[in-house]
C-alpha cells in the first residue's frame, strides 16, 4: 500500500515539475531576454496590454471603431485614457448572449407618446440620460444649445444624437440648420398629431 | 312772414353751428381708418410655441425673402430655472397689421395701404420710394428695405402667395404644434374668434391706438412684455 502511495507522490511531483516548466518555458518566450545589440541601444519596456474591449469587440466588431468617430481623441484628452465600453454599458449579466438582457442600453425614447416611438417616463429618462451627464454637463449643454435644456426630462439623447458615430459625426449635429429644424418639426408634430387623436 | 334781424341770426348760426360740427366731428385729431368687409387676424399661441423657427423658414422659402432680413421672426428669452425643469419663452415678431396702421398714415407716395377688402396691411413696392419713414413709424419695428427691390418689405399674410392660391399662410401650415391661428375677425363663426374667446389673449401696444390684429395667447411662463 506504501509503495502505491509512494507511486503517486512521485508522479504528482514529476507532473508538477513538468508544468513549473512549462509555465517558466512560456514566460520566457513571451519575455525573451532581449539580444545584446538591443540591450545595449534601448531597454525593452514592459506594455500594459490588457484590453477590456477585447471580448466586447469580438462580436460587436465595428462599435468601437464607430465610438471612436464621436468619442475619440477629444475624450482620450480630456479622461486621460480611452473610454470603455463598460463605462457606460454596465452590468453586463451572464446570459448576455440570449438578448442581452440585462446591459445598459441607450436607445432613442420620449416621454410623449408618438407613432413607432419609445415611450418612457420622465424618471427613466432621467436615469438614461444622467450616465452621459457626467461628462456633457447640465451646463455645458446649456452653453451649446438651449434645446437640451428644454428636453431634459423628454428626450433621451440618443433621439437627436449619434453616439456610435462613424467618421464624421452623424445625428442633428452634422446637420444644416433647415434640417436641424426637420428634427424638431418631425418629433413635435408626430406627437401633436396623436395628442389630438387620443381626445 | 317776417323775418326780423333775430331770427335770421339765430337761423345762419344754426345753419353754421351744425354744418360745423359735422365737419370736424370727421376729422379728429387722430389718424382712423375705416374697416372693410373682412378683418383677418392672426393668433399666436405661445404656450404652445417651441421655439423651432420652422415658420420662418417656410415665410422664406414661399416669399423669396432673402438671408439676413425676415418678414417673421421667433425670440427667445431666458432660461427660467435649473435644470432638469428649465424653460424658455417663445414670442412672434412680425406685421401686427393693425386696423389703424401707423405705417400707411405716414407713407407719403402711398405705397404702403391697407386692403380694404381684407384688412391686410401691405407694400405696393413699385410706388415705395425707399424714405424709410414707415420703418420708423411701425411701433413693432417689423419693417425693413428688400435687399433686391430696395422698397420697404414686411409679412403681408402671404398675400401674393398662399392666400392667393387659396391656402393658409406659410407660417401657419408649417407650424408643427398648431400654435398659429388665422382666419377672419368679422367672421362670428370663424376659428380664430372661437380661440379668441375661448382664451386670455393680449396684443402688444394697444394703447398706441393702432388695433392690431395679431392677438397672442400668454405662456403661463411670468409676465406679459408688452
Amino acid at each position: 500500500m506504501d509503495n502505491v502511495k509512494l507511486a503517486i507522490t512521485t508522479l504528482i511531483n514529476a507532473l508538477l515539475i513538468l508544468c513549473i516548466y512549462g509555465f517558466s518555458s512560456t514566460v520566457s518566450a513571451e519575455t525573451s531576454p532581449p539580444n545584446k545589440a538591443e540591450q545595449n541601444s534601448t531597454r525593452h519596456v514592459v506594455t500594459y496590454n490588457r484590453d477590456s474591449d477585447y471580448k466586447c469587440t469580438q462580436c460587436h466588431k465595428d462599435a468601437k471603431q464607430a465610438l471612436l468617430g464621436t468619442h475619440g481623441e477629444e475624450v482620450t484628452k480630456e479622461l486621460g485614457k480611452e473610454l470603455k465600453c463598460v463605462q457606460c454599458h454596465d452590468s453586463i449579466s451572464a446570459e448576455h448572449r440570449e438578448n442581452s438582457p440585462k446591459v445598459t442600453k441607450y436607445s432613442a425614447a420620449q416621454s410623449k407618446a408618438g407613432k413607432n416611438k419609445h415611450q418612457l417616463n420622465v424618471d427613466s429618462i432621467l436615469s438614461s440620460t444622467a450616465n452621459c451627464n457626467e461628462c456633457h454637463t447640465p451646463e455645458k449643454l446649456q452653453e451649446q444649445n438651449w434645446t437640451h435644456d428644454v428636453h431634459a426630462k423628454n428626450a433621451t439623447c440618443s433621439n437627436c444624437h449619434v453616439v456610435h458615430a462613424d467618421g464624421e459625426k452623424q445625428g442633428i449635429q452634422a446637420k444644416p440648420k433647415k434640417q436641424q429644424i426637420e428634427f424638431c418639426v418631425e418629433c413635435h408634430q408626430d406627437f401633436n398629431s396623436t395628442d389630438d387623436q387620443g381626445e | 312772414m317776417s323775418c326780423t334781424r333775430r331770427d335770421l341770426l339765430i337761423g345762419t348760426g344754426a345753419i353754421i353751428f351744425t354744418t360745423g360740427i359735422t365737419s370736424v366731428s370727421s376729422r379728429t385729431l387722430a389718424a382712423v381708418m375705416s374697416d372693410g368687409k373682412k378683418r383677418y387676424g392672426m393668433v399666436f399661441d405661445s404656450s404652445a410655441c417651441i421655439g423651432c423657427t420652422k415658420c420662418t423658414e417656410a415665410c422664406r422659402e414661399t416669399n423669396n425673402v432673402p438671408e439676413g432680413v425676415s418678414r417673421l421672426e421667433i425670440t427667445r428669452s431666458g432660461p427660467i430655472g435649473e435644470h432638469p425643469d428649465v424653460k424658455y419663452r417663445f414670442d412672434r415678431t412680425s406685421c401686427q397689421h393693425c386696423d389703424n396702421a401707423p405705417c400707411v398714415h405716414v407713407c407719403p407716395t402711398g405705397a404702403a395701404y391697407k386692403d380694404q377688402a381684407t384688412g391686410i396691411v401691405d407694400v405696393e413696392a413699385d410706388k415705395c420710394v425707399g424714405c424709410g419713414y414707415c420703418l420708423v413709424a411701425c411701433p413693432y419695428q417689423v419693417r425693413f428695405f428688400h435687399p433686391e427691390t430696395g422698397s420697404a418689405d414686411k409679412c403681408n399674410f402671404c398675400r401674393d402667395t398662399n392666400l392667393k392660391a387659396g391656402k393658409l399662410p406659410a407660417c401657419v401650415l408649417s407650424c408643427p404644434t398648431n400654435a398659429l391661428v388665422f382666419g377672419d375677425l368679422n367672421d362670428p363663426d370663424s376659428e380664430i374668434n372661437k380661440v379668441i374667446a375661448n382664451n386670455t389673449v393680449y396684443r402688444n401696444k394697444v394703447e398706441l391706438g393702432t388695433q392690431p390684429k395679431l392677438y397672442k395667447i400668454a405662456d403661463g411662463k411670468g409676465e406679459i412684455k408688452r
